[in-house]
């Protein structure tokens, strides 16, 4: 439409204006201003569109990244570290979004607009218009060399960005460390300084692209001087008339117009290339660890094993955290777990419910290597409760459906009498549906335990892993506790980790580990006479008096 | 624990699809957020843009003149003479290159501008955020709290280093085509603003 106005005011210039003929402009006049109005139709409705593509392409961009990262191993996430995948899923797509909304507007108009102007153009004068070809290749050649040399300086720019996030996150997620130690004026100018890289980069890369503006304009002006000065020439030789001359300024015009536009997307495409990059990693990415393609969907029954298992976190990286594991446990068997700190124990039941593969040996659930195992199915017989608790926001019950999703709020509340955690629930006003904040911040640590306590026991799984999780809990509670796994959960294969003695010492057997070695496997009367580490741990504890509640050396 | 406990999303205004309530308020502010900072460079984007708007109209005043005095007599004459045409050109080459000049110019300027407002708001946001009471982190979702810092100040970014520029630059460029269209044609001009 836009193309037919040029056409339409040349004939009105030499039909109407040179001839002296009146109905010939009103005429011409009023096709204008109808091609004017379509014009403005079409192009209302083609925005609404883009902006409904544009959106809907970033919202599946999104779920696409975030179901995906569902899919990552613990490893995959270090590699992208939390900040970089936040920034990714907001600020990227975000980039993303913009320049295809742009692309879609503009891409389709601008080289249309520009072919048929240029064609037009041709068809009025062919030597005259070999002057917007040279004008053409000048700028491609011009934003060739800028895209070229930006789209590295936004790679960087995107990575700052990353850490900028990292600070912030870490400053939301912990700011009762930060007040507690005082540490904001520090913390500010930590980021400070990042902020103002982050500006260092951004201003050299954005500095490149505003290169892009003159050379346009550039092109523009050569084109509007050779026209007129050739123009001139040929007019005066006979070969142009005023009227087609009037009518290829216009066309100038609309290239350019078309180029300035095609420019401004250029511009939007080297942004987001970087960030294309950086979303496609994402989505592109395969977990380290997944279900192999024949998994076994049923655990036969609740035993361990350990056949000589080394583990590192790193593959191929110097000292191996667990070394020459060799370990048997019967179904139903409570194993506790000891050692100092650093001696691996975590590691050591991680590897049990596969958030970690080992380096060597093999670890066996039920008789069969986990990794035979689909790991829905594993997960699901194990229950972890590791040793930093997180509850999501939503009602108590909500959380505790966390272990089974159909569970009745009779189970969860037996559940949670197992756990202990009836008591301070009921004393809540509103109960099983009191709503806990973001990170559980309105329940006490040892609350916390409790439940996630209770959502372990909801799941009914074989292997139950206790890692650490009576910690927070008086000892009186603890052995209460246990107690009541004795009873009502006999058949589930229990293993606890803990500091306290008294946490372990009335399991089948007791695991004392020493810098990822086992250094004893017995039970507590037999470890008490010959292991040294057992001893000395036991005669520190318990010189020391023991718990408040608890008379110094008796057992509760 | 307090009874009256919100969650995140509702403590934040203007969420649901209403826009904030102080539209013109808080651009009043954001201006002089701007401003407070960069105002020497907002003043020499401010010529450049007139500069590169001025030198545009120029350039279009000269199409005018080019077809009615320098090509129209030349028309038939056997010998033309392109003297005149060639230091009239002359002379706008000089005025496009000023134009160009001033865009270039305001272009790079407003890139500091922006970015830099940017950087400053965000650093001022973070060392607020620093001083305020643990029940803020305990009410509001941590996403929406760190979104602020990269949706939201990305948002401005196209806002302080395209749209301001460019309502300026075409308000002058309005501005200036009017005054030549007085220039050129009283009666037409009252005929295009009716």
């Amino acid at each position: 439409m836009e193309l037919t106005i040029p056409l339409m005011m040349a004939s009105i210039i030499d039909d109407g204006i040179n001839t002296g003929e009146m109905s010939t402009v009103y005429r011409v006049g009023a096709m204008m201003l109808v091609a004017a109005a379509l014009c403005l139709l079409f192009g209302i409705l083609a925005g609404k569109f883009a902006a409904n593509a544009a959106t809907g392409f970033s919202c599946n961009l999104r779920d696409a990244m975030f179901a995906n990262i569902q899919r990552f191993s613990f490893s995959n996430i270090d590699k992208y570290s939390t900040a970089g995948l936040v920034t990714r899923l907001t600020t990227d797509v975000t980039n993303v979004q913009n320049a295809y909304q742009m692309v879609l507007r503009m891409c389709v108009r601008a080289p249309v607009m520009m072919i048929c102007a240029l064609f037009m153009a041709f068809s009025i004068n062919n030597r005259i218009s070999m002057v917007f070809v040279v004008a053409i290749i000048f700028l491609a050649i011009c934003l060739g060399l800028i895209m070229w040399r930006t789209m590295s300086l936004f790679d960087q720019v995107f990575r700052k960005y990353d850490d900028l996030n990292a600070s912030v996150q870490e400053n939301v997620s912990a700011i009762r460390v930060v007040k507690s130690f005082v540490r904001e004026k520090f913390e500010t100018e930590k980021f400070q300084k990042a902020a103002q890289n982050l500006y260092r980069l951004f201003v050299k890369a954005e500095g490149m692209l505003a290169f892009n503006n003159p050379a346009m304009m550039l092109a523009m002006y050569g084109c509007i001087l050779s026209l007129s000065w050739f123009g001139a020439q040929m007019i005066t030789v006979g070969s142009l008339t005023t009227g087609e001359l009037t009518s290829l300024f216009s066309y100038v015009m609309n290239i350019l117009m078309s180029l300035m536009m095609l420019s401004m997307v250029f511009v939007m495409i080297t942004m987001s290339v970087a960030s294309m990059h950086r979303i496609a990693e994402v989505i592109n990415e395969n977990p380290d660890i997944q279900s192999p393609t024949e998994a076994c969907t049923e655990i036969a029954d609740g035993s361990v094993d350990f056949d000589h298992v080394s583990f590192s976190y790193r593959h191929g990286s110097g000292k191996p955290v667990l070394q020459d594991i060799d370990l048997h446990v019967r179904p139903g068997e409570t194993i506790g777990v000891i050692g100092g700190t650093g001696s691996a124990k975590s590691s050591l039941v991680n590897l049990i419910s596969r958030l970690y593969d080992v380096s060597e040996g093999t670890v066996r659930v039920g008789g069969r290597d986990v990794r035979d195992y689909d790991l829905e199915t594993l997960r699901n017989e194990v229950a972890v409760v590791l040793q930093k608790n997180v509850l999501f926001s939503g009602t108590i019950l909500e959380n505790l459906r966390w272990g089974d999703k159909n569970a009745t709020e009779e189970a969860c509340k037996r559940a949670c009498q197992l756990a202990c955690a009836d008591e301070f629930i009921q004393q809540m006003p509103k109960g099983y549906h009191t709503y806990i904040e973001q990170g559980g911040t309105n329940v006490s640590g040892g609350q916390k335990q409790r439940l996630c306590i209770a959502r372990a026991l909801l799941k009914k799984p074989k292997i139950l892993i206790l890692d650490d999780s009576t910690s927070a809990v008086d000892t009186a509670t603890d052995a209460k506790i246990r107690r009541a796994f004795r009873e009502e959960i006999p058949n589930t294969t229990k293993f606890i980790i803990a500091q306290r003695i008294s946490s372990v010492q009335d399991a089948d057997r007791i695991l004392v580990l020493d810098d990822g070695r086992i250094d004893g496997l017995d039970t507590h009367e037999n470890l008490l006479k010959t292991n040294k580490i057992y001893q000395e741990v036991y005669e520190n504890q318990t010189k020391g008096g023991g718990d408040f509640d608890q008379k110094g050396g008796e057992l509760a | 624990m307090s009874e009256t406990r919100q969650v995140g999303r509702r403590n934040v205004p203007g969420v649901k699809g209403k826009g904030p309530k102080n539209a013109k308020g808080v651009l009043k502010r954001l201006l002089a957020f701007i401003f407070k900072n960069y105002l020497p460079h907002c003043i020499l984007v401010l010529v450049c843009i007139i500069g590169a708007a001025l030198a545009q109209v120029r350039g279009t005043l000269f199409l005018q003149t080019l077809i009615d005095d320098y090509i129209t007599p030349m028309i038939g004459s056997p010998d033309p003479d392109f003297g005149p045409l060639a230091a009239a050109l002359l002379q706008i080459v000089g005025v496009y290159a000023f134009g160009i000049l001033c865009s270039f110019l305001f272009t790079r300027v407003m890139v500091n501008v922006s970015q830099g407002t940017l950087r400053n708001l965000r650093v001022e946001l973070f060392s607020r955020m620093e001083r305020l009471p643990i029940r803020y982190f305990d009410t509001h979702a941590h996403g929406d709290i760190m979104s602020i810092y990269t949706n939201d100040t990305d948002t401005l970014r196209q806002f302080i280093s395209q749209s301001l520029p460019q309502i300026c630059s075409c308000g002058v460029t309005v501005l200036s085509i009017f005054c030549s269209m007085v220039i050129l044609d009283i009666p037409l001009t009252l005929l295009t603003w009716r």
